[in-house]
């Protein structure tokens, strides 16, 4: 009863710290209008102008500064109220010499363009900056991965196996594929999933990453073994099949982009050669997160198709997307083939049926589309079109709750659609290890990751 | 004297109340000045500005919290808003943390700010007559935009500098002025509306808000504008002189202007704290090109079956006949620029060594990198400072790299006459790091010591026959900054005020002397002294204890040897870029980010080959 009792009296004590709050904002709102005010009155006095109001409005308008700084932080003094009102005063002697009304207007019209002025450039500068930082590492991450690559190399070439290898091509069991170059982001995939199912013992992790980050990742998870699951790190530089069998090398194109230049992200299209033995696979992106237990996906009925994958054709939705966006329906051959108003999907958490795509030869398809479009401007850049027109007609919809999009540039993801979501997927700029990921969804992500490992605390790696 | 500083646009008339020049730093948002003033409490709310008026002796610094938007923003802007703040507020606190952490590991370029009063070094004639005649105060558009470049700078540093060469004009003449119509009409509007007799001119007046709202809303630029476009704005023109010449409550008008005002103040300022951090972001982290080299060279590394090394270069890292430098870096690609451009300028090569001091992080990469590449006669010798096994030093304790620490200081100019622009300078000063030269390098007499971040452009020969008149640091002064500016860091201790602060960059460092004199001895007294003080100013900590080390032991170089600021400054001669000896990249802007000025990236670049195997496959292009 206590305890009750102690609760409505914080509930109280909060009531009332809102109330004043808003009491403050109020001020605070009512400070700034008289300090528009005092500067457009200024700008009326002729140039270097010393009049008594000139000095005037130019002392209470510190006077207001300074009281509206105070009352940030802490209530609102007597004081300031008393300064409200000298400005008031000053105000009605201004407003009786400066009368004119549209001249008003005029000075108030060159602020709010000096404003609006400022806003435009900025927001050009914020895009610019963002992707400028979505093309930088962090240093601690930096650190990381040639700590754990000195130390990979530091082991004796036995030492560097991981064990249980031999469940690595049994179809009977739950397969995830993950293809990164980051060691942390793949860490909390693999940790994520892991302490989110029931029946880990049967979870096999194929993480594909490119040979300059294998050591750092393989370095991890010997130090960090995914309990009772099994895990293989392979690197892309030694799928020779990728250049004898296709002649292709997933040379990297000339862009700044790393999601387009990265060779790792167009390895997708070859998973039935990546798993030569496996029959189905499903694939997470490095920017996601496991929420719940995801073994039921190999129960959803696939209707023949190969690709499973939540779609994005709400209208209205930040996830929205459609067909035109990413591919030239101008040309007459995508016209002839692709309807424009079919729906979307996204990448992030798709289930394969690599049985299915090998008898349809979905890869060889996906080559074509590679060079035809390498020829003329079919579609943009990424992953993403040549998927949706590779996997055209051959996708089926995933329920919406087994994988939540947007929590990379999007500000506006409810909470209970996150808790409830299965997986949840940073897509965009903003990714939980930079700096500039979304504060709110952060936590998600960094209850995932072992800040108490040693080397993240040497790389100042923190929560 | 007195001295005020501003931080909002409108203030510019102040100047007229104030009489002397005063340079105050302030902190910028990321840069924790308030640490360095002990005021992290008030950090925790948001990034502080002052506004007050100061007395240039006293630390009386205020910090305001910045004023975040009113309640009318809509709700998913606040959520902007406050993510904002978050990041702010985080980044500040977090690298305190590690700066107390750790503070000697501290292995990054740090850039702190400090305020200095500048009165002393620019004493101004108090001629109070108004000497200012003809000038016409109009509404410029950009005026007010001036003032507040001049406070942003104040408060962000370098990114504002950055920012002001990306700005481009508006073009766009005839859509601002829709705009401008729409604005006054949409004032008018309410009022009008409100007269029954006018029912005529309230119609034609929603009417032609309500086309140009549509045309506004299709185009943003003037080359999409609809042709007759004149016509429809002389149409607007004469219904708003209409109603203008109806007596209309003005009040709400008004009012609603300023809301208006407000509202786009509002929005700007966060978009501000928006990208300075983002700016701050981008200069703080390592661009993924570069973290893929040093892993390519690492792997590479250990791949390699064995780097081992002629004997007889062992020999030559211990010849004092040589001629030394040493450079401290974690960075293989800067480290890679200052000794090829080095070499390149000197007429005898054979007898240049360098030694590149590097953490264990990066020794890896430095070591194959310069294992593999030449730089025509001269040897390279690669110390992972954190393996060194230095005699009487205390091996319980870790050595760790610290870089030249970076300070940015920042001067304010406010005089009746004219606006004397502000300046924003970075100065640097030995760290940790270049305390232990003398027992690192034990059979050596003297080394030049060579900062990461310069480029070397004339024969350096003759710093080794330089007479050093009995010093032990011969470094290029700074005296913009005089000691007596920074007596709050200095505090107590006996120091000529009027000598200069000296920058890291190019040093000539007699070891011998500073055996004699057990620098280092003293320095770390100075550093314990200043913790023991618990004051937390962990980063003046180095700032102070180096020019009181080296207090009258600074031999002078002549100025013509460096040049420096291409790390910050945007107007640089470029005749006086040609003709420097070394040029020193101090500043955030460095050359290897993208974010370095582009007209000075050039020097650098072509220092590197770009035909290298490593940089084309990293897509190195700097």
């Amino acid at each position: 009863k206590q305890e009750q009792s102690k609760q409505t009296t914080v509930r109280h004590d909060r009531n009332v710290q809102s109330q004043t709050r808003r009491v403050i904002d109020e001020k605070v709102k009512e400070m700034k209008d008289q300090l528009t005010r005092a500067k457009v009155y200024l700008n009326f006095a002729p140039p270097n102008s010393n009049s008594q109001l000139v000095k005037e409005l130019k002392l209470r308008i510190k006077e207001v500064e300074r009281a509206m700084g105070e009352s940030k932080h802490s209530n609102l003094s007597k004081s300031a109220l008393q300064r409200m009102k000298s400005m008031d005063a000053t105000l009605l002697k201004a407003s009786c010499v400066y009368t004119d009304c549209s001249a008003m207007a005029g000075k108030l019209r060159a602020m709010t363009y000096n404003a609006e002025e400022q806003v435009r450039t900025q927001k050009k500068e914020v895009t610019f900056l963002v992707q400028l930082a979505g093309r930088t590492t962090p240093k601690g991450l930096y650190c990381l991965s040639m700590r754990l690559t000195a130390e990979y190399f530091a082991l004796q070439p036995e030492e560097r196996n991981f064990p249980n290898q031999h469940k690595l091509h049994d179809p009977n069991l739950y397969h995830f594929a993950v293809f990164s170059d980051n060691v942390l982001a793949c860490a909390v995939v693999v940790s994520s999933t892991i302490s989110s199912s029931m029946e880990s013992g049967r979870i096999i992790f194929h993480v594909v990453t490119d040979s300059l980050n294998l050591p750092a990742i393989s370095m991890w998870f010997l130090l960090n073994p995914p309990g009772k699951a099994t895990i293989q790190v392979q690197s892309i530089d030694t799928f020779e099949w990728l250049s004898t069998k296709y002649g292709t090398t997933l040379q990297k194109q000339n862009s700044h982009d790393p999601r387009y230049t990265s060779a790792l992200n167009h390895l997708r299209f070859y998973l039935p050669d990546v798993f030569p033995m496996l029959n189905k696979i499903l694939l997470l992106d490095h920017d996601v997160v496991v929420q719940r237990d995801v073994t039921g996906l190999w129960n959803v009925n696939m209707k023949g198709k190969v690709n499973g994958a939540v779609e994005t054709c709400q209208e209205g939705e930040p996830s929205f997307r459609q067909m035109d966006m990413f591919i030239n329906f101008s040309d007459p051959m995508v016209a002839k083939r692709f309807g424009v108003k079919t729906c979307t999907w996204a990448f992030g958490m798709n289930m394969f049926d690599l049985h299915e795509w090998r008898r349809r030869n979905l890869t060889g398809l996906y080559h074509n589309y590679l060079q035809l479009g390498n020829k003329r401007p079919l579609w943009k850049a990424g992953s993403l079109p040549l998927g949706w027109v590779t996997f055209y007609n051959q996708t089926v919809a995933l329920d919406r709750r087994w994988h939540v999009l947007g929590l990379g540039y999007d500000s506006g993801v409810g909470r209970g659609n996150i808790e409830r979501a299965a997986v949840i997927h940073y897509d965009g700029f903003m990714k939980p290890w930079l700096d500039i990921g979304i504060e709110k969804y952060k936590d998600y992500w960094r209850k995932h990751v072992k800040y108490e490992h040693a080397y993240l605390q040497q790389c100042n790696i923190h929560r | 004297m007195k001295g005020s500083s501003y931080t909002l646009p409108a203030k510019r008339r102040w100047r007229g109340l104030v009489i002397a020049v005063l340079g105050l730093v302030f902190l910028s948002m990321l840069v924790p000045l308030i640490f360095l003033l002990g005021l992290h409490n008030s950090f925790h709310s948001g990034a502080g500005y002052t506004t007050e008026q100061q007395s240039s002796a006293s630390n009386g610094f205020r910090v305001y919290d910045q004023h975040d938007g009113g309640s009318t923003r809509n709700q998913s802007e606040r959520d902007q808003s406050t993510h904002v703040d978050d990041l702010i507020k985080r980044l500040g606190p977090t690298l305190s943390k590690d700066f107390r952490r750790n503070s000697v590991k501290e292995a990054e370029n740090k850039t702190i700010g400090f305020p200095i009063p500048t009165d002393v070094l620019k004493p101004h004639p108090k001629t109070h007559n108004t000497r200012t005649r003809g000038t016409v105060e109009v509404v410029k558009y950009m005026k007010g935009d001036d003032e507040s470049e001049k406070s942003c700078e104040v408060k962000f540093g370098s990114y504002c500098l950055w920012r002001q060469e990306h700005r481009e004009k508006t073009k766009d003449f005839m859509v601002k002025k829709l705009k401008d119509q729409l604005y006054v009409a949409r004032a008018y509007y309410p009022s009008v509306a409100k007269l029954p007799a006018h029912d005529k001119l309230s119609h034609e007046l929603k009417q032609n808000i309500q086309e140009f709202e549509r045309i506004l809303g299709e185009t943003t630029t003037d080359t999409d504008l609809p042709p007759q476009i004149e016509k429809k704005l002389s149409k607007m023109e004469a219904t708003i002189a209409r109603a203008k010449s109806f007596p209309v409550d003005y009040s709400n008008v008004d009012k609603k202007l300023r809301q208006l005002v407000d509202l786009t103040e509002d929005e700007a300022n966060f978009h501000m704290k928006q990208s300075a951090f983002l700016y701050q972001l981008a200069v703080q982290t390592m661009p993924k090109s570069l973290q893929c080299l040093s892993m390519r060279l690492t792997v590479e590394y250990f791949r390699s079956s064995s780097l081992d090394l002629e004997l007889s270069l062992a020999e030559k890292y211990l010849n004092p006949a040589l001629h030394h430098y040493v450079i401290f870096s974690n960075n293989v690609l800067a480290s890679s620029v200052v000794i090829n451009s080095t070499v390149m300028h000197a007429k005898e090569s054979g007898n240049q060594v360098f030694h590149v001091l590097t953490d264990g992080q990066n020794y890896f990469a430095m070591k194959l990198w310069f294992f593999r590449n030449t730089y025509k006669e001269a040897t390279v010798q690669v110390l992972n400072i954190e393996d060194l096994n230095l005699k009487d030093h205390d091996n319980t304790t870790l050595l760790h790299l610290s870089l030249p620490e970076e300070f940015r200081v920042s001067f304010r100019g406010v005089d009746k006459r004219s606006m004397i622009p502000i300046k924003t300078e970075y100065i640097s000063v030995f760290s940790h790091s270049h305390y232990l030269l003398p027992k690192i390098f034990r059979t050596l007499d003297k080394v030049v010591v060579l900062d990461d971040d310069i480029i070397v452009q004339r024969d350096l020969s003759a710093l080794w026959s330089h007479d050093m008149e009995g010093k032990v640091n011969g470094a290029v002064q700074f005296c913009t900054v005089r000691l007596s500016q920074l007596k709050n860091y200095l505090g107590e201790n006996n120091f000529d005020g009027n000598s200069c602060a000296w920058m890291t960059g190019l040093n000539i460092v007699d070891l011998v002397r500073w055996r004699e004199r057990d620098l280092t001895e003293t320095f770390q007294m100075l550093v314990q002294e200043q913790l023991s003080m618990g004051e937390g100013l962990s980063e003046a900590v180095s700032l102070r204890a180096s020019l009181l080390t080296f207090q009258g032991l600074v031999h002078a170089l002549d100025d013509a040897w460096v040049l420096s600021g291409l790390g910050h400054d945007y107007g640089l001669d470029i005749q006086g870029i040609r003709k420097a000896a070394v040029l020193h990249f101090n500043g955030n802007m460095k050359p290897w980010l993208e974010l370095g000025i582009p007209k000075y990236r050039g020097y650098w670049r072509k220092f590197l080959n770009p035909e290298n195997q490593f940089l084309s496959d990293c897509n190195v292009n700097p």
